[in-house]
């Protein structure tokens, strides 16, 4: 696994990204929330490596602390997705029958919704808050993962050493987690790491709009969202933002591209 | 495979209806009473009543229900908006223009940069091209398309002007010549189109090279070289025949987007599209227009399912074929 | 090794069919594969598996004999409980399997055990052989007794205990198909269905696991059906033959009677092929 190219550049990224968001924050000289009147709206400079807002907070602090809401808003939903997901999934590629049939036509109706308006409907009724924006998200995105489960385990589930521990007479419950579950994990891996990315990419738009995190909280997207009051003044406020988005979905994908390959079929599955 | 037709269409029309369901529910439930958004809160008391009864808001949740169904099903009648009054049905056929002509055309810019692309690139794979073309992909694959937009904007509309930064066309537009006013649109149509089209063609190149290269690297393709068999006929023939069939659903599975609307790049853009439309409704808990505009993309979405597995269907001989039971 | 299984008594040397117990039978078998249409009723159906019926002797080693798609592996899995039939039966000791509860169920698999063809896939590869090789045994038993037993299982198909703490990757193709054969044995299996277990290994494995096969089974009275499309590795072990055909059972008797004088020209066949 970490001879392969694209993991190693990944986990490089997020690994600094993670590290600097989590701890960075006890070092980091000034504090996100400061205003200061005489330093509205300053350029890149030594005391402000990324320059200041509208406010005069400094960036860089204010991009650290928002990458940890980003971050953990992407960690949190993709744990719930996977969890459900995963659970569905198994349910539905094992027991099969009208089960199966049920819960994929639930997946069905669930990704006909379109996930953007179901979030804008209900997170536009009531106040959006941290917890409804989770709820929601790791609600309508469990979905893809039910499906590649699902599929893992039907492929499984015929597999020769699965055949042997039904034929030992082992209960249900040990063959779905002794012999099926750990030999699924990859796949479910590989999903959620690409997940955390996309769902960072999706919190980020939804506080661009407004819908997201709320302020004095601040994620990328709402950071974004300021750069873009004032697009050719600050343009560092856009760029720095952005940036922090671009970078830290780039290695969440490498991560999982790394991983995929070392699953690939052609080479056959490897002990990690 | 009729048969299999048939099941799918039944499948489908009950997907549909429990979705439909599904939003109204969804939309009743939540919290925030629509009459009282228009209300001052110095307002006399039995305007709001006047307000919900006008809305039909105050009947049993259940006779609203059936209402809402039968005006649907039989005149695909959604009833009238609560901020303009006017048809649900018509407001959201008028947004439908813009957001289709948007999404379609940057679909279509999407998939040809994307396929053509990914096509090149995994038959050159590993040159020193398909290197600078995966990273840079790579790095629109991973940027939110709004982020594109605002980028693109802030160079070209603002930094430059050289574009209109907002708006599907211009305020004296309809003063303009025929050519003229082409232009106008044009114009105002570049940078959103140029944005959603290259985060489509980021998505589309990822997923067409991978299954390139996928197929390019499998056993069949290796025995045909080894028989002799030509490059170019190897490229045909069977990788770009097998790849094909994802691609198909893919594009299938992408068909939602043109109605959803690119929701983000709307309000970015100033565009009067679906996207916005459902936006707007959203926060002014317009009932009628955000049930018409999710069952809208619902069903686009339903569509869009089952056009992918009947194109998959026909393109793909094994599933026609199949046998084995249990 | 008493705990593995009773050795039947008196069973020995028994000299006509009809005096031996049957330990399996096989009624009229029918198992179709094919395409569902709307109704459910099957369209382009296919019999893989078309009305054989046929016995398995306890203590006896039946061999069915038959080209890849003949329907031996269906039977086989029919037998295992894996495949169900959509006509015929199928009897253990007198009781119909497929009409067992799930208690009788279990205890059914772990008297009749399988050993596949492809001892790679056979094996959990997430687990340690210890582990792979506890599952098999009874989980009433104290930790210190498993400990004795997984030692027997291992000397039984002479494997070293050192393997134990492996995983399946790190183990070579013969020391896997013999764990494979310790693990169907671990659960006190009265008879083992061998589905290409042999005949798929290298050439010199073949000799050593066919040596292995023949010791265990007059160690522990076993018996044996075993599928197989070579016919050399069939007259080494088998007592009597059937030969297999488009699902259909066309010939079946005495290995030797098979062998010299075959009654069927595709049996002749098949046994003019394999001299080569």
């Amino acid at each position: 696994m970490w001879r392969e190219k694209t993991f190693r550049c990944g986990i490089v990224l997020v690994l600094t990204i993670l590290i600097l968001c989590v701890c960075l924050p006890w070092i980091v000289p000034q504090d996100p929330y400061t205003q200061s009147l005489e330093e509205i709206s300053q350029p890149p400079s030594f005391s402000h490596p990324f320059g200041t807002d509208f406010f005069g907070r400094d960036l860089f602090s204010r991009i650290l602390y928002g990458g940890r809401s980003s971050l953990t808003i992407g960690i949190i939903v993709t744990f719930f997705a996977v969890a459900i997901g995963t659970v569905i999934g198994m349910i539905s590629g094992y027991f099969r029958g009208w089960i199966d049939a049920a819960l994929m036509r639930f997946v069905d109706v669930m990704l006909g919704f379109p996930r953007l308006f179901i979030l804008l409907t209900v997170i536009g009724f009531t106040r959006p808050s941290f917890g409804l924006m989770l709820a929601v998200l790791s609600l309508f995105s469990w979905m893809e993962v039910a499906r590649v489960v699902r599929a893992e385990v039907l492929s499984v589930r015929e597999r020769l050493y699965v055949k042997s521990a039904v034929a030992l007479g082992l209960n249900r419950r040990r063959v779905l987690f002794r012999y099926i579950f750990p030999n699924i994990l990859g796949p479910i891996i590989v999903s959620a790491t690409l997940m955390i990315g996309s769902v960072i990419v999706i919190e980020s738009g939804l506080s661009f709009i407004g819908l997201g995190v709320q302020p004095p909280e601040a994620s990328w997207g709402t950071i974004l969202n300021q750069g873009f009051q004032d697009l050719a003044g600050a343009w560092w406020i856009t760029l720095f933002s952005g940036l922090a988005i671009v970078v830290t979905v780039i290695g969440f994908n490498l991560v999982g591209d790394g991983l995929r390959n070392v699953l690939d079929p052609k080479t056959g599955e490897r002990e990690s | 495979m009729s048969a299999y037709l048939f099941r799918r269409l039944i499948g489908i029309v009950s997907v549909v209806l429990i979705g439909a369901t599904l939003i109204f529910i969804i939309v009743h439930l939540a919290p925030g009473d629509p009459a009282t958004i228009f209300l001052d809160p110095n307002a006399a008391i039995n305007t709001r009543e006047q307000i919900a009864e006008r809305f039909g808001l105050d009947q049993p949740l259940a006779i609203q229900y059936l209402k809402w169904l039968s005006g649907v099903t039989l005149h695909l009648d959604f009833g009238n908006s609560f901020s303009t009054g006017r048809p649900a049905a018509e407001m959201i056929v008028e947004a439908l223009g813009p957001t289709l002509m948007l999404t379609g055309l940057s679909l279509i810019f999407g998939i040809l940069i994307g396929a053509l692309l990914g096509i090149f690139t995994a038959v050159r794979e590993g040159c020193a091209f398909d290197k600078t073309i995966s990273a840079i992909m790579l790095f629109f694959y991973s940027m939110p398309s709004f982020l594109i937009g605002v980028l693109l904007l802030g160079l070209f509309a603002v930094r430059l002007d050289w574009l209109p930064s907002s708006q599907m066309v211009s305020l004296f537009h309809d003063q303009l010549s025929f050519g003229g006013r082409i232009i106008d649109s044009i114009r105002h149509l570049i940078l959103p189109i140029t944005t959603l089209g290259v985060s489509f063609s980021a998505v589309f190149f990822k997923y067409i090279r991978g299954s390139m290269v996928e197929s390019l690297h499998s056993n069949y393709i290796l025995a045909a070289r080894a028989r002799g068999v030509s490059s170019g006929k190897i490229f045909f023939k069977y990788s770009l025949r097998n790849s094909l069939l994802p691609l198909i659903s893919t594009i299938g599975l992408s068909l939602p987007m043109l109605f959803s609307g690119a929701l983000i790049i709307e309000v970015v853009f100033s565009l009067p599209g679906m996207g916005r439309l459902m936006f707007n409704a959203a926060l002014a808990r317009d009932y009628p227009v955000i049930i018409a505009a999710g069952s809208l993309a619902f069903l686009s979405v339903v569509l869009g399912n089952l056009l992918a597995d009947i194109l998959y269907m026909i393109a793909d001989p094994r599933i026609r074929l199949k046998g084995k039971s249990s | 090794m008493s705990w593995i299984r009773k050795p039947a008594s008196g069973n020995r040397k028994m000299k006509s069919n009809t005096d031996r117990e049957k330990l399996i039978e096989v009624k009229e078998l029918l198992v179709r594969y094919g395409q569902r249409n709307l109704f459910r009723r099957r369209e382009k159906t296919v019999n893989a598996v078309n009305d054989v019926s046929f016995f398995i002797h306890r203590g006896e080693t039946l061999a069915l004999v038959g080209e890849t798609g003949s329907g031996k592996s269906t039977i086989a899995m029919s037998i295992l409980h894996f495949v169900s039939p959509d006509s015929g039966k199928i009897l253990y000791s007198g009781e119909d399997i497929w009409k067992y509860k799930l208690g009788e169920l279990r205890a059914y698999h772990r008297k009749v055990q399988p050993v596949f063809q492809n001892a790679d896939e056979s094996l959990n590869p997430r687990l340690k052989i210890r582990s792979t090789l506890s599952d098999a045994l009874d989980p009433t038993l104290s930790s210190e007794e498993k400990s004795l037993r997984l030692r027997d299982c291992l000397s039984n198909v002479q494997l070293n205990e050192d393997v134990l703490p492996r995983f399946p990757h790190q183990l070579s193709g013969g020391q896997k198909q013999r764990v494979c054969i310790a693990r169907a044995l671990a659960t006190g299996s009265e008879m083992l269905v061998l589905d290409e277990a042999i005949s798929s290994q290298d050439l010199s494995l073949q000799a050593h696991l066919l040596k292995l096969l023949l010791e265990l089974k007059k160690k522990l009275s076993l018996t044996f059906f075993y599928i197989s499309h070579d016919l050399e590795t069939v007259r080494v072990i088998a007592d009597r033959v059937g030969i297999l055909k488009d699902g259909r059972l066309i010939e079946i008797g005495d290995k030797n009677e098979i062998f010299n004088s075959p009654k069927e020209s595709y049996t002749q066949l098949l046994l003019e092929r394999s001299r080569f």
